[in-house]
């Protein structure tokens, strides 16, 4: 909606330009425009409508869009229609965790951990048939007290659950050539837990916010183009194995092939919606119809209710899927083929798989396998995700990297937890099966690690 | 009242519009399009120091009549502003995210017209329990008020006073909306709201009834002095805040934003590239017509369909936001303001000028439709109830208003100007 520009404290600065005139006088005005047009390119890139829809179609995106960005108010309210916030939610609207429809951050302008920055949480199975029960359903077992996600904010009246505080160790790394890096590693606590302790056996993840382009182009990508890559044994003996992760859905009700989130454990983009609108909003919808309160968090089952059968009803849900499937993305940069080459030829592509085919002939370059795979023990979260375990993450697409870190600024994070701030550290944190191939780019001479760098960002 | 008001426009205009073309009709487009800036928010402001005016004189002396005369002013100051908001998404004084002009002038807009806003956190309103909500800006038992929402900060509200309610605006998010018009309109009406997904209008019944604040609630309440002191806060900033919008747009100031534009500012590194001037004002009408006024402020209000999602939804104004919204694009179209011609206009160089005429004139018949409608039958939040016949016209008149903004990109290439159907779609207006 409308109008949200940040106040400056102008009043000052207008007596000051009447009195004294001309202050600021080194600003090339034709350069700054410039940059204004590029910015709001930046800006427009991830949020604007496929070209081809029709005016009925276009409603549907226009009804997703705002309510993918108007403010949820807890209930009972002054609105009807968004009425249903949490009791325990994260964040008030989606595009709180993904500005512009880009990637979430670590943290916060004040040094606080932003919301767009979740903490999962599960235990580690007792192997009891309550918790095989879970792991079948939920894909790993939830926290007794707190359940699958820390949730920063509650209504009136209920409390949140708790605050996470991030701190980090340096970890030199020294290139062959002599070059050195330093890699900050995140150590994760959590605070205020107002239900009590954690148990014992807590398993924590940090996760930032997923860029949300290309999801309805990811979606048309056929199961059997993701399987064919699928390599679980390494049968071919290249180091790399690629394993599908087969999810239950709580959509369809069977298992499927798993292509969203940071260890693929959801499978259509309708879900993914439901799901983040229950655990990170507490908007209950079709799919999932019941607050996110555990038995001890008794004012959260308490709290008022919303006024329909579902806080986010199916129509809306629809309309916000139709939202996210239906955005246009920014134009193909130009690749350099050198850059391209060296990529390929240091391995990255063995798991970033450049391009798909897709059933209308489209070509699309997402830059992944979506598949699972092993990133060595410096990445674990030791969090099981259905068939993906600790050490195991889906290749992250690659596409459009470099919009969605402009779309942060300065505050550039990559790596599931954002424990990177360049291109380049984020390829120094992998591990396990990519240890092959960063051994290849650690011996490359510095301006090649630069072009294969570069490339990333032409993606 | 309207149309002497209008009489008196006319003539203000009139004197007031020389400037640089002493005859008061360019030939250059930007000369016509920065002279209409320079009439249109002068209305504005005079206006707006009208409300402001009326609302201390309710303040002082709260009856029905000096409360209606506040609420007549409110009505009246929309129509002009409501045609400045033509000039948003051009990088210009009002709403441009950095520059020398944001810093001079503040790109007030969102301190203006920011809507839909969180009423409960001004005043009570009634809840969909049918319970009277508390814990706002005006009933606060403690000095300091926290907003709530996301790094809220909190601010001393002992006084309410116009940097405070400013400190408050879109403080810990975007429906934390403390100032502007639509802060006045909901002290001066009060809740126009149903909760029933349109099936009963429980708070304020009636096709043809708005808000209906009591005058007790200035007279008697606990509270009166309170609301008095909010609405006098949040007129004088809105006075202050186009002020600032008036002095961009003055005339013979080589110094200002309106010179810049036109390439006359003293200092030379203001001055803005003519192409890149009009192409930001090409584009920047094409996202206003089309993703503003037809998707934000029509399609989501009817598709929802939610009272909550139409713009003036305590004095059940949208009628006149939707007129006057279109009037303010079809000004810096036809180079025309208050019936005034304003001299060469980016119509004039397209050739064909049929699909847009044609366009326009199904728009206007729409307009007129809803605007008739809602005097003499049923308010524009009824008019998008599910069921009612009217909700087609409304579609027509929101599918119209795109292939409008559409047509921009002919409109800027008649003029020299290259752009694309996407750099007049959705410019993302919300900046999170």
């Amino acid at each position: 909606m409308l109008l949200t520009l940040k106040k400056r404290s102008y009043k000052l600065t207008i007596i000051l330009t009447i009195t004294l005139g001309v202050i600021f006088t080194s600003r090339v005005f034709a350069v700054s425009e410039i940059t204004e047009i590029n910015k709001r390119l930046v800006k427009t890139s991830f949020t604007t409508e496929l070209p081809s829809l029709n005016n009925m179609e276009l409603d549907q995106f226009i009804l997703g869009k705002s309510f993918f960005k108007v403010p949820w108010v807890a209930s009972p309210s002054v609105t009807t229609a968004r009425d249903g916030l949490g009791p325990l939610f994260n964040a008030n609207t989606c595009i709180n965790c993904h500005k512009q429809n880009g990637r979430g951050k670590v943290f916060h302008s004040n040094e606080s951990v932003s919301r767009s920055n979740i903490i999962k949480l599960s235990i580690l199975s007792n192997k009891s048939p309550k918790h095989k029960k879970q792991k079948r359903l939920f894909g790993f077992v939830k926290e007794p007290s707190y359940g699958s996600q820390i949730n920063i904010n509650g209504i009136s009246n209920v409390d949140f659950e708790a605050k996470p505080n991030i701190n980090y160790t340096k970890i030199k790394f020294t290139y062959p050539d002599g070059k050195e890096v330093i890699l900050s590693k995140p150590i994760l606590k959590m605070t205020q837990l107002n239900y009590g302790n954690l148990h014992e056996k807590s398993i924590l993840s940090a996760r930032i916010a997923q860029p949300l382009i290309g999801l309805g182009l990811v979606e048309q990508i056929s199961d059997e183009q993701i399987l064919q890559n699928e390599d679980i044994l390494d049968a071919n003996s290249d180091g790399i194995s690629g394993k599908a992760n087969r999810i239950w859905s709580k959509e369809n009700n069977k298992i499927e092939i798993g292509r969203y989130t940071w260890k693929a454990s959801i499978s259509t983009v309708k879900n993914q919606v439901a799901n983040a609108a229950l655990n990170d909003m507490g908007l209950t919808n079709p799919i999932y119809k019941i607050d996110n309160c555990t038995q001890i968090q008794k004012t959260c089952i308490d709290a008022p209710k919303g006024k329909g059968d579902f806080d986010l009803p199916e129509k809306r849900l629809e309309a916000i899927t139709f939202y996210l499937t239906h955005l246009k993305i920014p134009k193909r940069k130009k690749i350099d083929n050198d850059d391209e080459k060296l990529f390929n030829d240091v391995g990255c592509s063995g798991c970033h798989k450049a391009n798909y085919d897709l059933p209308n002939n489209q070509r699309i370059y997402p830059y992944s396998d979506f598949l699972l795979h092993d990133m060595g023990e410096s990445l674990s979260d030791n969090r099981k995700e259905f068939d993906a375990d600790g050490k195991e993450w889906r290749t992250a697409p690659l596409w459009y990297l470099s919009n969605t870190s402009s779309i942060l600024g300065e505050d550039k994070n990559y790596l599931h937890d954002g424990r990177a701030k360049t291109i380049e550290e984020a390829i120094l944190w992998h591990g396990g099966e990519a240890n092959i191939s960063k051994k290849l780019f650690t011996n490359l001479s510095q301006a090649n690690r630069l072009k294969v760098i570069n490339f990333v960002n032409q993606i | 009242m309207k149309s002497s008001k209008i009489l008196a426009t006319l003539l203000l205009a009139s004197f007031f519009t020389t400037s640089a073309n002493a005859l008061g009709h360019s030939e250059d487009i930007l000369q016509t399009y920065s002279d209409i800036a320079t009439a249109n928010y002068k209305d504005a402001v005079n206006d707006v120091i009208s409300l402001h005016k009326a609302i201390t004189e309710f303040t002082s002396n709260p009856t029905i009549n000096s409360m209606n005369q506040a609420k007549a002013a409110w009505l009246i100051s929309r129509e002009s502003y409501g045609q400045t908001e033509a000039f948003r998404l051009q990088n210009g004084p009002i709403d441009a995210e950095e520059g020398w002009h944001v810093i001079a002038y503040g790109a007030p807009e969102g301190q203006m017209n920011a809507w839909p806003l969180d009423e409960s956190m001004i005043d009570y309103s009634i809840d969909a329990d049918g319970n009277r909500t508390s814990g706002n800006i005006i009933d606060s038992t403690s000095s300091i008020f926290n907003p709530g929402g996301e790094d809220p900060v909190s601010v001393d509200i002992s006084t309410i006073t116009m940097d405070a309610l400013a400190a408050l605006n879109e403080n810990g998010g975007d429906a934390n909306v403390a100032t502007g018009f639509h802060a006045i309109e909901f002290l001066l009406w009060g809740q126009d709201q149903d909760y029933a997904n349109f099936l009963d209008d429980n708070v304020t019944k009636g096709a043809l009834v708005a808000g209906r604040r009591p005058l007790s609630d200035y007279v008697v309440s606990k509270y009166a002095d309170r609301r008095k002191q909010y609405l006098n806060a949040a007129a004088e900033l809105l006075v202050s805040d186009l002020s600032a919008m008036n002095l961009a747009w003055a005339d013979n100031d080589n110094s200002n934003y309106k010179s810049a534009l036109l390439g006359i500012n003293s200092n030379s590194s203001r001055n803005i590239d003519r192409n890149v001037a009009l192409s930001q004002i090409f584009s920047g009408m094409g996202v206003y017509i089309k993703s503003e006024l037809a998707n934000e402020r029509i399609a989501v209000a009817v598709l929802t369909p939610s009272e909550e999602d139409e713009h003036s939804c305590f004095s059940d104004n949208t009628h006149r936001d939707i007129a006057t919204n279109y009037l303010g694009f079809k000004n810096l179209l036809m180079g025309t303001y208050n019936g005034m011609d304003y001299g060469s206009a980016p119509i004039d160089a397209v050739k064909d000028k049929s699909t847009i005429i044609q366009l326009m004139s199904s728009i206007e018949s729409s307009i007129a439709s809803i605007d008739g409608l809602a005097k003499t039958s049923r308010h524009f939040d009824y008019q998008i109830r599910p069921n009612d016949p009217q909700v087609k016209e409304i579609i027509k008149l929101k599918n119209h208003l795109r292939a409008l903004g559409d047509e921009m990109v002919a409109v800027a290439v008649a003029n020299g100007i290259n752009l694309t159907v996407s750099d007049v779609t959705d410019a993302e207006e919300t900046q999170l």
